[in-house]
């Protein structure tokens, strides 16, 4: 793992990035990640300003993958994406009816996102019956930005469960950078993760939502903590991991009295 | 062009709950001003920079000569610019002047230009022919909230900063002229500001909407109940009442005032918007807050012009040069 | 060639990433000059600025003092045609980059726009890049000007580079030409020249030179932005630390 901040036009050299790969008879594998086009043969041409960082992995096959990481910028929606967007809307008939969901922070606004498209939506007494104002959390099943808007569902891809998935109740909203978004996704111990989520854990019960579009849902004990936890987490995004901690164990603490 | 936020009942019940157990998101008090910076350019005169919180406001003070209305021959002209661009947020368009742009703008000209902040007839240079025009252009460039409060203080703090040229009238009759003695050559001239209107925008939540939301209740039927002497009590907790609102609270509210105000104790503006009637008490008491942060924000301003002006007067050559100006 | 008598002042000087509602934004100074642009984008364009194939770039100046007029309208233009060869619009179809550049001090006299455009271009760029809007290379631009100065001997011609307000007055009714130069950079080495426009009389040979005084001016401008970018991205990125 390697970083140097980079910018648009700036060269990467092939070579360096093969470099980083032990000799092996299969030809080196490179993947592109966000902020680099591959220009056919072998250029590789940054297009925005970040941290280069280059990740390599040995299974299931040797390879390197390449990005630059960014904090800021516009959220542009992504198939498999969660988010947390806004009821605004509904419309269709009692049979087939679809709501309008506006994403805030992104750069598609509103999805559309189907009254079928839940877990046990089967039947339409099942269905759930979202009000204007309500909160989904959702995933992103279809978007290309030529196309149009992108089409939200509500349950786990894999199991067809619930998942956490759908309107949430209680709790509270807030914004964060979706640089930060993405750390809060990263399973932990995998490099580029955020801790702060375990570390306010072993302090305090809360749950959270992270949506890719920049903001987060948190649910704790009180309205005081809640306003906590969330500054805790927009105030500590840039800290090192020993600083964040000291940072969020002060502010739980005066939560606390 | 982006549609403005829509608050999620999640936020506005949350926020509800939250004064109703007096917290604010930002931790702040009811009462409390966010972080206030203000900073006037280094080489300009009249071109001030506010930060208020997250809010960020450039105001800049021009001045030139031309001719006075006809009907107002004794009076310079005083025009106060406040357009909003995409850059204070996406949801305002170049161009077209949105609902919330209008209030703002309106406020601002009441609070300041119609208040008589600054004496136009003091612009006047040679009755109906040639007088000063001062020109005020707002520019915003960050928007959290509380837009006109920032504007008003940095219009009026420019206009104490600001500086024309100095003039001298020669010959006499139809054939006197203006000599216009730049910068360089002759100590600029202060404006007269004859007081320094702060405005202060109060926002009002109905809290016992969120008792009902949380109770599941209609307020309004528990309210019935209560006997007369009762209700005015509970109208006094009823209603939570935010000073200087974050844009996430001025979406939420359910009512607003902004008065303006100086340290002379006078209200010079009071505008009161949204569907939350306002009682005479709370009126009273919203005046007296008012004035007191004027009082404070005044201060601030004056701290900050005397230390522009020792960075500026090194030397002392300015004073200096003052002394034999007023004589 | 005569050798010229180069003078520029105090370097350039960039800040990003300080106004919270845009998704970007830049402040760029440089001789009296102070100009902040912010980026918004890819956002949701009105149906009939629609592209189809690819996004829409929207700039908008606006003045110092006073209503908008042609003189922003140019800026617009020049603007354009510096920044708009190096965005990927193509990779954002049907959406909106929308560029606001609020010039805060122009630093121009009344009869000339070359400082404020070579810096409204600069601020836009840092703006972009600070946004996260996919770019080709970067660039970066710079103002010369043209003046005779009398001196006890002979007249002689000199140069000015970004000069300061206090400076263009001094020599106003000397200046004889005036050119706003902007260069398209890779990895901090001259690529290709995208903006080259110039005012009063001069010579071929001058305009030359200025093509060459320009490219060291603008990779020492690029040095600039690039150690402003990083500055800023390694403060959003301290977590790497440890």
């Amino acid at each position: 793992m390697s970083s140097e901040v980079i910018l648009p036009g700036d060269p990467i050299p092939l070579d360096s990035l093969i470099d980083n790969l032990e000799d092996s008879d299969l030809a080196p594998v490179i993947q592109l990640g966000p902020g680099i086009l591959h220009i056919p043969p072998e250029t590789l041409l940054p297009v925005r300003a970040g941290t280069l960082t280059k990740l390599t992995q040995s299974k299931p096959q040797e390879s390197v993958t390449v990005y630059v990481d960014t904090a800021g910028g516009r959220y542009v929606p992504a198939v498999h994406d969660t988010i947390l967007g806004t009821v605004i809307g509904r419309f269709g008939d009692q049979e087939k009816s679809f709501y309008r969901v506006s994403i805030p922070g992104s750069a598609a606004p509103i999805g559309i996102l189907s009254s079928a498209a839940f877990a046990n939506a089967a039947s339409r007494h099942t269905r759930p019956n979202l009000s204007t104002g309500a909160t989904v959390y959702a995933r992103i099943s279809a978007f290309s930005l030529a196309l149009g808007e992108p089409e939200l569902e509500c349950f786990d891809e894999k199991t067809g469960k619930e998942g956490g998935f759908g309107e949430l109740k209680g709790g509270m909203l807030a914004d964060v950078s979706i640089g930060l978004a993405r750390r809060l996704l990263v399973p932990s111990g995998v490099y580029g993760g955020s801790a702060v989520v375990e570390v306010l854990g072993q302090l305090v019960p809360f749950e959270i939502a992270v949506g890719r579009n920049g903001r987060i849902w948190i649910d704790s004990e009180s309205c005081k903590m809640t306003v906590a936890i969330i500054k805790a987490i927009q105030e500590t995004k840039e800290f090192p991991k020993e600083q964040m901690e000291e940072r969020v164990q002060k502010i739980i603490k005066d939560a606390r009295q | 062009m982006p549609r403005d936020l829509t608050p999620s009942t999640i936020e506005n019940t949350f926020v509800l709950k939250a004064l109703t157990e007096r917290i604010r998101l930002d931790s702040r008090s009811f009462n409390q001003l966010r972080d206030l910076d203000i900073s006037f350019s280094s080489t300009d005169y009249g071109v001030v920079d506010v930060k208020l919180g997250r809010t960020r406001v450039i105001a800049r003070i021009s001045a030139e000569i031309t001719q006075p209305y006809a009907d107002r021959p004794y009076d310079g002209l005083f025009i106060i610019s406040t357009e909003i661009s995409p850059m204070a947020a996406p949801t305002f368009e170049a161009g077209r002047k949105s609902e919330d742009e209008l209030v703002i703008s309106r406020i601002i000209e009441k609070s300041i230009r119609r208040s008589g902040a600054l004496d136009t007839e003091a612009l006047c240079i040679i009755s109906g022919e040639k007088c000063w025009a001062v020109r005020a252009d707002v520019h915003f460039l960050d928007h959290d909230g509380g837009l006109m409060d920032a504007a008003c203080i940095a219009v009026s703090a420019g206009l104490l900063h600001f500086r024309r040229p100095d003039i001298t009238i020669v010959g006499v009759g139809s054939r006197r002229e203006v000599i216009v003695h730049p910068i360089t050559e002759r100590v600029p001239v202060p404006l007269a500001v004859l007081h320094v209107p702060i405005c202060v925008t109060f926002s009002f939540f109905d809290v016992r909407k969120a008792s009902a939301a949380i109770a599941g209740l209609p307020g309004k039927d528990n309210m019935k109940e209560a006997d007369d002497d009762d209700v005015e009590e509970e109208n006094d907790s009823s209603t939570a009442v935010l000073v200087d609102a974050t844009l996430q609270e001025e979406l939420l509210r359910h009512g607003f005032m902004s008065v303006t105000a100086n340290t002379n104790r006078e209200i010079c503006q009071i505008q009161k918007g949204g569907d939350m009637p306002v009682e005479v008490g709370k009126l009273l008491s919203c005046s007296e807050a008012a004035i007191m942060v004027a009082e404070k924000v005044t201060k601030l301003i004056k701290k900050r012009l005397k230390e522009d002006e020792a960075r500026r007067n090194v030397g002392n050559l300015l004073v200096e040069a003052r002394a034999e100006n007023d004589r | 060639m005569t050798v010229l008598d180069i003078t520029r002042p105090s370097p350039a000087s960039a800040i990003t990433s300080f106004l919270y509602r845009v998704d970007g934004s830049a402040s760029w100074k440089v001789g009296t000059a102070h100009i902040i642009a912010s980026v918004s984008g890819p956002i949701e364009v009105n149906k009939r600025d629609e592209l189809p194939d690819v996004a829409t770039l929207e700039i908008v100046v606006r003045p110092d003092v006073g209503v908008t007029s042609t003189r922003e309208q140019f800026l617009q233009d020049r603007i354009r045609r510096a920044v708009a060869p190096v965005i990927a619009l193509e990779l954002h179809p049907r959406t909106l980059i929308q560029v606001v550049v609020q010039i805060v001090q122009s630093g121009d006299t009344k009869i000339l726009n070359t400082i404020s455009l070579s810096a409204c271009i600069n601020a836009t760029y840092m703006a972009l890049l600070d946004a996260g809007v996919p770019l080709r290379s970067t660039v970066s631009a710079t103002s010369i000007v043209y003046y005779t100065a009398a001196t006890s001997d002979a007249s002689k011609t000199k140069v000015l580079v970004d000069p300061t307000r206090a400076q263009l007055e001094q020599i106003e009714k000397d200046i004889s030409s005036a050119h706003t130069i902007a260069y398209e950079l890779k990895g901090g080495k001259i690529e290709r020249l995208l903006l080259s426009d110039s005012v009063g009389s001069f010579t071929e040979d001058q305009v030359f030179e200025c093509y060459d005084t320009a490219a060291n001016i603008c990779e020492e401008t690029n040095r600039t932005m690039r150690e402003a970018v990083t500055k800023c991205v390694q403060q959003k990125s301290r977590w790497r630390e440890a």
